[in-house]
């Protein structure tokens, strides 16, 4: 129970990411797969060299925020579909993770002493067919080397007594009030009137590279610290962690705005958190119950697909009445993919 | 739907209390794959050889996570609950996803290339805490020692792996070792999925000697494509797993993932009946399991002798389209 909701926080923080760049600057920003990976790959690659983790994940963060400014830059400056600069950044990312991981996976280090399980001749003695050879010298392989006077202090304990949950609502919390209070500035109001009227935000000399460069650096941001917050609490960073997040963040993000009808609290960003804890419950509930009427968990990416689908075409019907009716501000399915 | 979901929960209870002395195990693995597939068939099939009996004795829940972490981290937290008594993760992933979850139920990973470097366990042997498993790591050096014995002149040889895959790169980095060793160039083919690595190997196979596949999921994929482009440069192919050479392999040396299924198996029956995961050896499949497959019709049509010692050591040999097992 207390992992599905800190797991659902951990899915919140990310969807804010999507939130910011599909609802408050209405792009469709699809960097998300690979800037989680890169929040969780960097930020292992940075403790395991010694760093602590808040440091760790700051960077990492900014990181995620320099491969949403990229993005944007590709879409703004190089005229490029943001749906392409999208997918264009995030392949560039599979690769770049790898780089940063030396390798697909990362676990978090334990233990001062790097090690490895060694070659098959090392660990399990004589080989059947060895006799068939002639003998070779034997190469000392490369040990891998990682910081050998310190230990390693994950913030996370992965005890079961709350402290994990305490500190990760505490992130959450710190994460959405600064974001509040950033999008009443001057600033950030320009950020939420650039989503629904980029022209008319151009007319008062706020100029739209900036916004967008401002709108998905920060998404970006949210997503890489997720990302990095996965891999402190699963113990590993993995190069395919990324893959299918944007659907998820989506799914979550409606999720969200059902819940909260009409309550938009902190601009929205709030709801996007309790949509991740709701979505980590409904999957845990399929796991355990739908096993028995034949579900299974390779049926969710359809089940979240078809969700997505059925909010959008749902918002339509609802935008259809009220442009037949009176007058009323967008309020949930007004931004970003709902609206044409 | 409220009550539906009582109903279940209803239900749930119920079994969980009519069977009280059931073992209930949860096994996942990362992706759906035939060779994941053979290991967990080969666990159950374990168990029931030893006279457990399915629903009886014991009981299990499979959960694959379809290459997502996230899902992976969430089916840990599923397994975590009390309805689980203990858990089998299978790959890398899932293994680091269960251990770093569950604390306080045996933990028997499966299929971990190197659970060392994976951080799952500080060494092989006993180790306190309660993770425990066998790892598929496979004699790499030996394999490519077949390949040396095999083709005169070998010079170069390519190795197919997914850079994405942890199991894949720890492969390559025991064969640039071996390589080394035996004075032969290791030519990396990269393919982060199937049609990639199709592509990548067309491009370099008339510049290499052999090909040497390991436990690489996408090679695995595609081997009977692999297979194809060798075969017209006539060059041949090594594989680190039985049934992979089967489908595309002219020489086959390592074990059989089912039968590494079925080892996994006498672990978690030493479990069940009461031992403690520190009082258990994390091990490697021992060099007893290992077994060697000769496709002498393959060999025939590159042209290549396979010399008649080796011949007599192999498990199984493909000639004239038949598979023989040799006792």
């Amino acid at each position: 129970m207390l992992g599905i909701v800190e797991q659902g926080l951990i899915l919140g923080l990310m969807s804010i990411g999507v939130f910011i760049s599909f609802r408050i600057v209405n792009m469709a920003d699809l960097t998300v797969d690979g800037t989680f990976a890169l929040g969780g790959a960097l930020c292992v690659r940075l403790f395991s060299l010694g760093l602590n983790a808040p440091v760790s994940l700051l960077l990492s963060l900014l990181a995620g925020a320099g491969a949403g400014i990229l993005t944007g830059f590709l879409h703004r400056k190089l005229k490029i579909n943001v749906l392409l600069a999208g997918i264009l950044v995030m392949t560039m990312l599979y690769s770049i993770n790898l780089r940063i991981m030396n390798g697909p996976n990362l676990p978090i280090p334990k233990t001062s002493v790097s090690a490895s399980l060694g070659t098959f001749e090392q660990v399990a003695g004589k080989d059947p067919l060895a006799d068939l050879f002639e003998p070779s010298a034997p190469v000392a392989a490369p040990q891998k080397e990682i910081a050998k006077h310190r230990t390693f202090e994950n913030i996370f304990l992965g005890t079961a007594d709350g402290q994990d949950l305490l500190l990760l609502s505490a992130i959450v919390l710190i994460c959405v009030a600064l974001t509040g209070l950033f999008l009443r500035t001057e600033l950030g109001t320009a950020l939420r009137g650039f989503g629904t009227n980029p022209s008319g935000l151009e007319s008062f000399g706020l100029p739209k590279t900036l916004m967008t460069l401002l709108g998905l650096g920060l998404a970006n941001a949210f997503v890489s610290l997720s990302g990095g917050i996965f891999a402190l609490y699963s113990g590993f960073a993995d190069v395919t962690m990324g893959q299918g997040m944007i659907v998820t963040g989506l799914a979550v993000v409606m999720l969200g705005e059902i819940l909260f009808v009409r309550r938009k609290l902190v601009y929205g960003i709030f709801a996007p958190i309790l949509g991740g804890i709701v979505y980590q419950g409904i999957l845990a509930v399929v796991m355990r119950y739908g096993y028995r009427i034949g579900f299974r968990a390779s049926d969710m990416k359809l089940l979240t697909a078809l969700f997505i689908v059925a909010v959008i075409g749902f918002g339509l019907i609802q935008t259809k009445k009220r442009m037949k009716g009176k007058f009323r501000l967008s309020t949930i399915f007004g931004g970003g993919v709902g609206r044409d | 739907m409220r009550f539906k979901g009582q109903l279940f929960f209803c239900l749930f209870l119920f079994l969980a209390l009519s069977v009280f002395s059931l073992t209930r195990i949860g096994i996942t693995a990362i992706t759906d794959h035939p060779a994941l597939d053979a290991i967990r068939f080969g666990i159950i099939d374990g168990l029931i050889q030893e006279g457990l009996v399915l629903g009886q004795d014991f009981e299990f829940e499979f959960q694959s996570a379809q290459g997502n972490m996230s899902t992976a981290l969430a089916i840990a937290n599923h397994f975590n609950s009390n309805a689980f008594d203990l858990v089998v993760p299978i790959t890398t992933p899932s293994a680091q996803a269960c251990a770093n979850v569950i604390k306080n139920k045996p933990v028997i990973f499966s299929a971990a290339t190197d659970p060392v470097a994976a951080s799952l366990i500080p060494a092989l042997g006993k180790n306190p805490g309660n993770v425990v498993g066998v790892s598929d790591m496979t004699p790499v050096k030996t394999q490519i020692q077949l390949m040396k014995l095999v083709v005169p002149g070998l010079r170069r040889i390519g190795i197919m792996t997914n850079p994405g895959e942890a199991n894949s790169t720890v492969l390559k980095d025991h064969a640039q070792i071996a390589c080394s060793e035996l004075g032969i160039e290791l030519v990396e083919v990269v393919g982060t999925n199937t049609s990639e690595m199709i592509a990548a190997l067309s491009a370099i196979v008339s510049a290499i000697d052999a090909i040497y596949i390991g436990t690489d999921n996408t090679a695995a994929s595609c081997i009977e494509s692999l297979h194809r482009i060798a075969l017209a440069q006539k060059t041949p192919i090594i594989c680190a797993d039985i049934s992979m050479s089967r489908s595309g392999g002219m020489i086959g040396y390592g074990f059989d993932y089912y039968a590494f299924g079925i080892d996994t198996s006498r672990m978690v029956l030493e479990i069940i009946r009461g031992k403690t995961p520190s009082e258990i050896e994390s091990r490697l499949i021992g060099p007893e399991s290992l077994q060697l497959l000769i496709n002498l019709d393959y060999a025939k049509q590159i042209g290549l002798m396979i010399p008649e010692a080796l011949i007599a050591r192999a498990s199984f040999i493909i000639e004239n389209g038949v598979e023989r097992e040799i006792k």
